[in-house]
């Protein structure tokens, strides 16, 4: 191979005069028969000794993935499954195996490439796709002339009824895939939060003994908990009610206004917000006790939970909905409205609208 | 919709909360005395701390003294707080032992969060630190024993609170992330079970309090044991890319998967050197 | 002919041929000629990742159960004992714990996909950057564009599939931005094609409508597409790097029987083998420890898999904004990076080829590739599209960044904010720089040869560099890739310039086409010595088409 034209490696430093030859060289092939160059490698000679040990290599790799590939299949039946540690051995063991045959086997196949096939670079002529004008004309004319003789063009009623036919055919699917689902209707806007619905610890809703969260559970100043209303444990309800409950200082609520819709809705510096994003609709829940900041772990919109859980860094745009809570006779943290303030909780969407207090 | 079993339903009101925390408050209580012999046999430094609760008055001295040379410089003299260091009225010998047993404290610079290093006392002197400042205004004391009592937490009702409560932060393998501003949750997998169990008491810097009304003992105990399975759970696929989720996976399969096939691609066609 | 094997493989072929015919055609096809270069091979990584997904699909199947039926565990992974789950997801854990065989399958899968992803971009760029999209491959690039964006949809269905948290949260994210904050019929569309709300839909259908479309609808269409671009490539033959004896004209390269049969069979192993490699020692989704989805839960670090980065990254650096109109709100703030800019960014890329046609008015055949540098317009765009892709795919990790590097993330993110405005016109200014530095150092060797390092004192006392003729595949290389000037482009013109009708969007297309050329670096004095090849250009051919030294052959 040693005039293929690929310009790839730099081989020694010819002479001038050694260019003029090879230049002439290829000149000369260009010239000369299409489908291989004159001078083109002489095709491989293979030396009979030098081609057996070639073919052993190749065959020892063949080997090598033949009991790579007896050893999958018997150490598929030695290992068992079962639980993290055997699937970890089981796995190591014929993920190793399969690596290994197919590795082999590449490096086999492309030994034999390399070593046994005939290395000719070949050329081969292109022509352009663009058909002569003569065949173009051609078939032109015959695609009108045939089209004329069905008389779809001196027909115009068939033509058109023939339309008229297939429009409502088109539509048929978009017909047939109107019962995938529901008209959202008011699903959007409803969560099942109610006057009086008492608060389970999160974490624990699925347990045999949910953990109901009272007053004198949120004891310390810098708590926050996760929650969720108490007897709901379908996940569409749940992913509109979760709750972070949290507890403030009553002197780190904020002046403003939106502080002291906060306070109003808070007992005991509790306050309970939306858990769900109104960015794009993550449970936020990353709270920052000191600097009162919640921060979303998707999009790092960051809330301040001091201040009404505004927003003040990130994509979002509205604050938390908030929960008014209080204690019920019990002592049992309760929700003391149907709706959450600044609601409907989640991200925005068409139909929302401004805020407002939504019920359910 | 995901249709629920009987077994669902919400409890009837009162049944649970009622029963279960004194009991697990008392037999805390219980365990932890039972337990400080061999807690603090394992504890080299500190043969003489044999009454944990009810510390001895040398043991304050020696705490005070302590204090006023290491950590009055910010907190005050008699830890009531300055300008560059909250009080400490009511941070109690847990959060004593939490931020100067991981190092937190002394803070070596001041900057957005302390980091965990190498603790400056011993076991022994932290203890009496910790003594001195539960000697001034009470507050969370230092849990005994949690590592010879997590091991009987429910595992997989731990896994459900940490997913709820704890993981947002901390990652789902425990690793740590980035909160606001450059601060960060710490990784847990260095984390001693007891400083885990101080930490959700006491809710160093950022992180929220978790007193053991909001998470009962037995709750922190199955948190601590699901964190600690975790961590020593081996890697079944392979190498755990550092448990941090898509981003490292992506990383490998662009390095590894596309450097081998590419690797592959030159060497089946790679031509042999040329003699011109 | 004594030889069975022989014997019976022309048996088969005389059999098959006496019922179907065929021979003629297919000892043509066998013949057929492939060029030999690594980069030519990165289509065929996607190509065989998709193989892999296939046969590993195939196997999941039989064992996951698209099914949101909720379950209690009680398998062999103690971590999750007796927890409530769906049963897409319990089948995961079974599949991947008590199925021997099953975690090796499910991580080559995902590996796979992963890779599949990844090895369609670098085609793609390895395709834009060569200019192998001019004409006649501009249906193949579309159907690339197509596969590309099919794929990040399949892949996102099958994240999801698990029913796990992470994937969980990203359905959310995804159910958010893609749905819910599309105008008018947004919340409509979710509930068409979810049956209902988020997570459940009110049926359970969630999963299983996301199962038909990653194992039937979405692979239907990618193994119908994936058909159409290897025939196409097939039949309009691969393309070929610039060289004195590869042109416009010819192919050069091997057959496909057997060295190219044997060559893309033994590279299909290795993608296999690859695969496994990866599968065996790197865990992928150890969706065990996410635990099963619930709406309350989240984890630091929530990231999807990394060809989803970008509308990530997008959503992270996007500052909120929102407007609400007539009781209706518009949230920009999702809109933009999910829909909007990624939308532009493919858009973009799929008109390319035509927006290069028309800004050059080059309606020539191209069957020889263009080396970057001497395209340095393309190339900038190129580059600064990657730039873009980018600073989106890195800002969808910025909290993994803050926290490996003690960062800010706050501080990112505003460095992001601006960098995807910055990036790509500084990396198009840089990139177009660079390659017009490279022409220049080629034009430098091309003229005086290849420095040596030897000084050699002049009889008149200065002293002097001498110089060699580089090497034939050297000079080769610089003969036959030449950049366009100016003046090698079709007039786009009539006569005496701009027609008065059109004028405004001629004065633009004449203003395009010398901004692919001008800053080109013109062919020297005797740099030009390829009359005779210039003698084989094509009569029918709008420009010339030559052999040699220009770079657009």
């Amino acid at each position: 191979m040693t005039d293929n034209g690929q310009p790839r490696r730099h081989g020694g430093t010819p002479t001038s005069a050694e260019v003029a030859e090879s230049l002439a060289a290829r000149r000369r092939a260009e010239r000369g028969e299409r489908r291989r160059s004159p001078d083109a490698p002489p095709e491989r000679h293979l030396d009979d000794t030098e081609a057996k040990r070639s073919e052993r290599v190749i065959a020892t790799w063949f080997i090598v993935a033949f009991l790579a590939g007896v050893a999958f299949l018997v150490l598929y039946w030695i290992f068992p499954a079962g639980g993290p540690i055997n699937a970890g051995v089981s796995n190591k063991l014929l993920g190793g195996c399969l690596t290994l045959i197919l590795m082999s086997l590449a490096i086999g196949v492309m030994l034999w490439v390399k070593r046994l096939m005939p290395n000719k670079e070949m050329v081969d002529e292109r022509h352009e796709f663009r058909s002569s004008d003569e065949d173009r004309r051609e078939f032109g004319e015959y695609f009108v002339d045939t089209a004329e003789s069905t008389q779809i063009t001196k027909r115009p009623l068939l033509r058109r009824t023939l339309l008229l036919a297939a429009a409502p055919l088109g539509l048929l699917p978009l017909w047939l895939l109107r019962d995938m689902g529901p008209l959202p209707k008011k699903d959007m806007f409803t969560q099942p939060w109610r006057k009086g619905m008492r608060m389970v610890l999160a974490g624990t809703q699925d347990s045999d003994s949910p953990r109901l969260l009272k007053l004198t559970d949120i004891t310390d100043f810098g708590s926050a908990i996760s929650a969720v209303p108490e007897g709901i444990t379908d996940f569409n309800q749940i992913a509109t009610a979760a709750l972070l409950v949290i507890r403030l200082r009553p002197d780190e609520i904020q002046g403003t206004r939106r502080g002291a819709l906060q306070r109003k809705a808070s007992v005991n510096g509790i306050c309970a917000f939306s858990k769900i994003c109104t960015h794009a609709g993550c449970p936020i829940s990353l709270y920052q006790q000191r600097t009162h900041e919640l921060l979303c772990p998707c999009h790092q919109s960051t809330f301040d939970m001091s201040d009404g859980a505004k927003v003040v860094f990130g994509p979002a745009v509205r604050p938390l909905p908030q929960l008014p809570i209080t204690v019920d006779k019990d002592g049992y943290l309760v929700a003391n409205a149907k709706y959450f303030i600044n609601g409907p909780v989640g991200p925005s969407f068409w139909e929302r609208g401004p805020d407002r207090n939504t019920n359910g | 919709m995901r249709s629920r079993s009987a077994a669902g339903t919400p409890p009837r009101p009162g049944s649970r909360p009622w029963r279960r925390r004194p009991f697990s408050r008392y037999a805390l209580l219980l365990l932890a005395l039972v337990a400080v012999g061999g807690f603090y046999a394992g504890v080299q430094s500190s043969p003489q701390a044999d009454a944990a609760q009810g510390a001895s008055k040398a043991q304050i001295d020696q705490g005070r003294e302590l204090f006023q040379t290491s950590c009055a410089s910010c907190h005050g003299i008699n830890g009531q707080g300055t300008s560059t260091g909250p009080s400490l009225y009511g941070a109690g010998a847990a959060a004593v032992d939490f931020q100067v047993g991981t190092g937190r404290m002394p803070l070596s610079q001041p900057g957005a969060q302390a980091h965990s290093k190498a603790p400056r006392f011993t076991q022994a002197q932290i203890d009496a630190i910790a003594a001195y400042i539960q000697s001034l205004s009470g507050g969370p004391d230092i849990p005994r024993g949690v590592d010879q009592k997590y091991s009987d937490a429910d595992l997989a009702a731990g896994g459900q609170l940490f997913r709820a409560n704890c993981m947002q932060c901390h990652n789902f393998a425990g690793e740590g992330g980035a909160l606001s501003n450059g601060k960060y949750a710490p990784a847990l997998t260095t984390s001693t079970s007891t400083h885990m169990y101080e930490a959700m008491l006491t809710g160093p810097e950022n992180m929220p309090v978790f007193s053991d009304q909001t998470l009962t003992p037995d709750e922190k105990l199955s948190i601590i044991k699901y964190v600690k399975t975790i961590k020593s759970d081996p890697n079944p696929g392979g190498h755990g890319l550092g448990r941090i989720g898509p981003v490292s996976e992506g990383l490998v399969a662009w390095l590894v998967g596309i450097g081998v096939c590419v690797v592959a691609a030159m060497w089946i066609t790679a031509k042999k050197k040329q003699e011109d | 002919m004594q030889d069975p094997t022989k014997k019976l493989l022309a048996g088969t072929g005389k059999a098959l041929d006496d019922r179907f015919g065929g021979a003629a055609g297919l000892k043509k096809q066998m013949k057929k000629l492939f060029p030999d270069h690594w980069s030519f091979m990165l289509g065929e990584i996607a190509l065989y990742s998709f193989v892999v997904l296939l046969l590993t699909g195939v196997f999941l199947t039989f064992f996951f159960k698209p099914s949101m039926q909720e379950v209690v565990y009680h398998g062999s992974y103690a971590n999750l004992d007796g927890l409530r789950m769906s049963e897409a997801y319990k089948s995961t854990i079974d599949l991947s714990f008590d199925v021997r065989g099953g975690l090796l399958m499910r991580q080559i899968h995902h590996w796979a996909a992963l890779l599949f992803v990844a090895a369609i971009m670098v085609h793609m760029m390895r395709i834009f950057f060569t200019g192998a999209f001019r004409k006649p491959r501009e249906v193949n690039w579309l159907i690339g564009i197509t596969l590309f964006t099919l794929a990040m949809l399949e892949g996102f269905a099958g994240y999801t599939l698990p029913d796990d948290l992470l994937s969980g949260v990203g359905l959310r994210i995804f159910v958010s931005v893609v749905f819910e904050a599309i105008p008018i019929v947004g919340t409509y569309l979710l509930f068409f094609t979810f049956g209902g709300p988020f997570p459940d839909g009110l049926q359970g259908d969630f999963i299983p409508r996301l199962f038909i479309v990653h194992v039937l609808l979405v692979p239907g269409i990618l193994l119908a597409l994936i058909g159409a671009h290897m025939l196409i490539m097939w039949h309009q033959k691969h393309t070929v790097w610039a060289s004195r004896k590869q042109t416009n004209r010819n192919t050069v390269g091997f057959p496909f029987f057997p060295h190219f049969i044997a060559k893309t069979t033994a590279f299909f192993m290795f993608v296999f083998g690859a695969l496994a490699l990866l599968a065996t020692f790197a865990q992928i989704n150890p969706i065990w420890m996410y635990g099963p989805y619930n709406p309350v839960d989240v984890t630091a670090g929530a990231q999807p898999d990394w060809y989803i980065g970008i509308l990530e990254g997008g959503l992270r650096i996007m500052p909120g904004v929102e407007s609400v109109f007539l009781g209706h709100t518009i949230p920009w703030n999702t809109l933009i990076p999910a829909l909007i800019v990624p939308g532009l960014l493919f858009t973009f890329m799929a008109l390319y080829p035509f927006f290069e046609k028309w800004a050059t008015g080059d309606n020539s055949e191209h069957h020889v590739l263009n080396r970057p540098r001497n395209v340095p317009t393309r190339t900038g765009i190129g580059v600064a599209w990657l730039a873009a892709y980018m600073i989106l795919l890195i800002a969808g990790g910025n909290d993994i960044i803050a926290k490996t590097f003690s960062l800010s993330f706050n501080t990112i993110t505003w460095i992001f904010r601006f960098a995807i405005f910055l990036g790509p016109v500084i990396a198009f200014v840089v990139t177009k720089r660079i390659c017009i530095g490279l022409q220049r150092k080629e034009e430098h060797l091309l003229h005086e040869g290849v420095e040596t390092g030897v000084i050699k004192r002049l009889p008149t006392g200065g002293y002097e560099e001498t110089t060699r003729t580089p090497s034939p595949e050297l000079l080769g290389r610089l003969e036959t890739n030449r950049p366009d000037v100016p003046e090698d482009m079709p007039a786009l013109t009539d006569g005496r310039g701009v027609e008065a009708r059109n004028g405004i969007v001629k004065r633009l297309r004449v203003s395009a086409q010398r901004w692919y050329t001008q800053d080109n670096v013109a062919r020297g004095a005797h740099g030009d010595g390829h009359a005779e090849e210039r003698g084989e250009v094509e009569p029918g051919a709008q420009r010339p088409e030559l052999t040699g030294g220009r770079t657009s052959d």
